[in-house]
């Protein structure tokens, strides 16, 4: 009998392979520690060479394989999180706008970035209008069918939930459309699309292939993620091109630095150190956190950036993410703020420590990250030498409060003071709950006062009359204080839902709504597993007789191939802070009772303000 | 120091001063046609026919959530000052005296039953929220029962498991005796009228009393049925207060139409009846 043990399988990072053309069966055979046998397969034979081509790349050339760890190498991360694109000229490669999770190398041919606002028609985007008086009407006189009736549906995409199905989008006259717009080339050897993989932030420019056969290397976040953990040449490399890229417009953005001389700016784009802390897939695992431990040992488990206490090194700046500020309270920690993109720590205690030298102060609070944070650090000497002597004696005497003050009220936040008194009304109870629930990242989350919520739901029929009958969210959530988070789409600052889209069906629209466009979306139900807050729904669609939608079935080699065998035609559905409506979201003007309003968890001031009617 | 005024305590102020001043010029303006010897009667008709289609069109608004027509809080408010204005107009238009023949009591049966239940309305509406936000967890009306059903199923699988583990009755006395009409799902009327907060202090009261015949194991039994008691209590609260929420606009919106529609009949025969001048 055999005493042979077996045991489920736990799926593996690397079971699917980036390049889904690529067999794991020939990925264990490159990695293997054996040597190759002499009769390689032609497609571990195209790997191999496609590997040697890429590591002689100029991004790539210099990391040394020795500092990776055995279960994750070098070749392992190249052959399981990138892969090789061949791209027409004048095909589109990212464009302006979009969120992706991937950086691009050139391994042959050149690119062209046009930095340049391109039209939505231009770069493939269907572009919904608001509604008109008589659509809305009419809408609203036609007969309430089925549930997600869909009557002109067409089939655009039929097939695959992997970006390398995704359809290729090719700029249309190119002459006319390059003429006097701001464009670079980007040659070979030459490196793209990180500064958005890394930061989680749209890409800021279009990017079309300038050549016939362009081959890019495209490399999914995980794998820039080890690239930058075990191969310090990389990262160093990734940095130069956002000190040289994207530093410099961020920096300017922010007011202190702004008004100074470009020499002053310049010092500081090269002398801004950058951190990293927590998880990258923080949504991942952060409810099972939030339901499995207590509040104590999830903040615990949050990662310390500046520890209350010690010694400020520099002015941070965040430049993603969110940081939760507390400060000790009778031995636990009390939580009174948290920073977002653009907001700053630490300018008080250096003004404090710059014009009292004999009496210097540590830090005031403790900065953990809320998930994922990416920060900027101008060392202390910086500030001392470059910002304070070009701020005005009032700048000055707003940051220098008195310290005790401050530790009441609580904020350093020199973009944000007005928010003192907002935050020490919304008290710490609410704090956590916003925090550990994530709902800060929310650019306009549905908060429901339950002290005047009648539950009459008039909110919710407003929103069905102006979604064809089919609400958009539900009257249901967390609650804290009196105050309901319903479960509608927060249009997340960090949209993690549309990262993984492989066509770009959700979107955000340039007024900062993330909308779905139904008629790109394949229902790979992508952005619906990856909302941390299940605010997406999938749906089944229906025809205009009521009855489910399924895809065409297609010939291929004289076999009837159904492409959807999994059933019934599925659509990704959430609010869509109804962006085609003129008036605005239904569910706020609906509500009689002035109950329920949308806010932008960032501006804690018109929330606090709210909650004190 | 300078107190802020809170923007609703600012608003009804200010609706209300409104509110008032229309109100007196109503008063002033029924006094000078009186003066004038205008048809008041008349003109204060069509006045109040005019605010009452004013008062219904804001059910209309409910109906059209996509058209631009303002917020339906903006609705609201006009809805209820306009109706505190609608009785005083009613009383200058009857000239405060007591209905006589068949239309008129009609008429203002009508007007009493909308005028009241909208106070009431009114009332339910500032009141309830507030109760049910603080016993507990929101809950949706539809799944209410729902909820009963599965509670009632938890305490008593609880029940039934610390009879069979400590092997003394205790709990399961308790539960038969004192909580079992507790946990019975109630109706909406029983919910409202069997005073739920008395209930709960009673269940809880009759936990405390068996505590002391109890061991260590029981106590946290006995800890887990008082936080299903509360949990109960919020139930009936939820319905209860959801129930009326709803409940009172069925009696609102009906009398409204009939008012509508009798008070376009009388309008019909005061034109036709109205001696020409």
């Amino acid at each position: 009998m055999s005493t042979e043990l077996t045991s489920p399988s736990i799926p593996q990072r690397w079971d699917s392979p980036f390049d889904s053309l690529l067999a794991p069966e020939i990925i264990a055979l490159l990695l293997q520690d054996a040597p190759l046998p002499e009769e390689l397969p032609d497609e571990a034979g195209r790997a191999l060479q496609m590997l040697i081509r890429v590591k002689s790349a100029p991004a790539l050339a210099g990391i040394d394989p020795t500092r990776f760890p055995q279960h994750l190498p070098l070749d392992g991360i190249l052959l399981n999180d990138a892969r090789l694109l061949t791209k027409d000229i004048n095909e589109i490669i990212i464009r302006e706008g979009d969120y992706g999770n991937s950086a691009f190398v050139i391994l042959r041919g050149s690119v062209t970035l046009i930095a340049d606002n391109l039209p939505a028609h231009l770069l493939g985007r269907g572009s919904r209008e608001r509604k008109g008086f008589m659509a809305m009407v009419k809408g609203a006189l036609r007969r309430k069918g089925d549930p997600e009736t869909r009557v002109h549906h067409t089939e655009r995409f039929e097939a695959g939930s992997d970006q390398g199905d995704a359809p290729s989008i090719f700029l249309q006259d190119v002459p006319r459309v390059l003429d006097g717009s701001r464009t670079h080339t980007i040659h070979a050897g030459e490196m793209f699309g990180e500064i958005a993989a890394l930061g989680r932030c749209p890409r800021n420019a279009t990017i079309i292939s300038a050549e016939a056969n362009t081959e890019i290397l495209e490399i999914r976040w995980q794998g820039l993620r080890d690239l930058m953990s075990f191969a310090p040449e990389f990262k160093e490399h990734v940095e130069d091109r956002y000190r040289q890229f994207g530093l410099r417009p961020l920096l300017q953005g922010l007011d202190l630095i702004r008004r100074l001389d470009p020499a002053h700016v310049e010092t500081l784009v090269q002398e801004t150190r950058f951190e990293r802390h927590g998880r990258f897939d923080w949504y991942g695992t952060y409810q099972k956190l939030l339901s499995a431990s207590s509040a104590a040992d999830r903040l615990r488990n949050e990662p310390m950036i500046l520890m209350e206490s010690d010694y400020i090194n520099g002015l941070m700046i965040v430049r993603g993410g969110f940081v939760r500020v507390s400060h000790s309270h009778h031995g636990g920690e009390k939580t009174i703020s948290y920073l977002g993109m653009g907001q700053t720590y630490g300018l008080t205690e250096i003004l404090h420590n710059h014009a009292h030298p004999d009496q210097v102060i540590p830090a005031q609070h403790s900065l953990r990250a809320i998930g994922y944070v990416d920060i900027l650090v101008i060392p202390t000497h910086l500030v001392e030498e470059c910002i304070i002597p070009s701020m005005t004696p009032s700048e000055v005497a707003e940051h220098s409060r008195p310290l005790r003050t401050q530790r009441e009220t609580n904020d350093l936040a020199l973009t944000d003071h007005s928010s003192l008194d907002a935050r020490d009304r919304l008290g710490p109870g609410m704090m956590d709950f916003l925090m550990d629930k994530r709902t800060i990242n929310g650019s306009a989350a549905m908060l429901i006062d339950l002290d005047r919520c009648t539950r009459c739901d008039d909110c919710v029929r407003a929103c069905a009359s102006t979604h064809d009958g089919n609400p958009r969210f539900i009257r249901y959530g967390d609650h804290q204080e009196g105050v309901q988070v319903a479960q509608a789409c927060l249009h997340c600052h960090d949209p993690i839902c549309m990262i993984p889209c492989p066509t770009g069906a959700i979107h955000r629209e340039d007024t900062g709504e993330v909308v779905i466009n139904d008629s790109t979306c394949i229902g790979c139900s992508s952005c619906a597993s990856n909302c941390p807050y299940d605010n997406i729904q999938m749906v089944e669609i229906r025809d205009e007789h009521g009855l489910p939608q399924f895809p065409s079935h297609h010939e291929q080699d004289g076999e009837r191939l159904n492409l959807f065998s999994e059933g019934s035609l599925k659509r990704a559905t959430k609010c869509d802070l109804c962006f085609d409506q003129k008036a605005g979201p239904a569910c706020v003007r609906a509500c009689p009772h002035d109950a329920l309003q949308r806010f932008d968890m960032q501006d804690i001031d018109s929330i606090a303000q709210w909650l004190s009617r | 120091m300078a107190v802020s005024i809170k923007f609703f305590v600012k608003r009804r102020l200010a609706n209300a001063a409104l509110l008032l001043v229309t109100g007196v010029l109503c008063v002033l303006l029924w006094r000078t046609l009186e003066a004038a010897l205008r048809p008041q009667a008349l003109y204060s008709g069509f006045a109040l026919l005019l605010l009452l289609l004013l008062l219904t069109a804001f059910n209309a608004r409910k109906k059209l959530p996509f058209l631009p027509l303002l917020r339906a809080s903006h609705w609201l408010q006009f809805h209820v000052y306009s109706g505190f204005l609608s009785v005083l107009l009613y009383g200058l238009h009857t000239e405060f005296r007591f209905p006589s023949g068949t239309l008129e009591i009609s008429l203002s049966l009508l007007f009493a039953i909308v005028a009241l239940s909208g106070f009431v309305g009114l009332y339910l509406s500032r009141s309830l929220p507030p109760l049910m936000a603080r016993s507990g967890e929101p809950l949706t009306y539809e799944a209410i029962p729902k909820f009963e059903f599965r509670l009632r199923r938890e305490v008593e699988d609880l029940v039934q498991t610390t009879e069979k583990s400590s092997g003394t009755s205790a709990v399961g006395d308790l539960y038969l005796q004192h909580l079992s009409a507790h946990f019975k799902p109630r109706s909406v009327w029983a919910s409202l009228l069997g005073k739920p907060k008395k209930m709960l202090s009673r269940a809880l009261e009759n936990i405390d009393k068996v505590q002391r015949y109890t061991g260590e194991d029981e106590h946290e039994v006995l800890e887990k049925l008082r936080a299903c008691v509360r949990q109960k209590h919020n139930l009936d609260i939820q319905k209860g207060s959801q129930f009326l929420l709803r409940g009172w606009l069925f009696v609102h919106i009906p009398f409204t139409y009939s008012l509508l529609i009798t008070s376009f009949a009388h309008a019909w025969i005061a034109l036709v009846y109205t001696p020409s001048r």
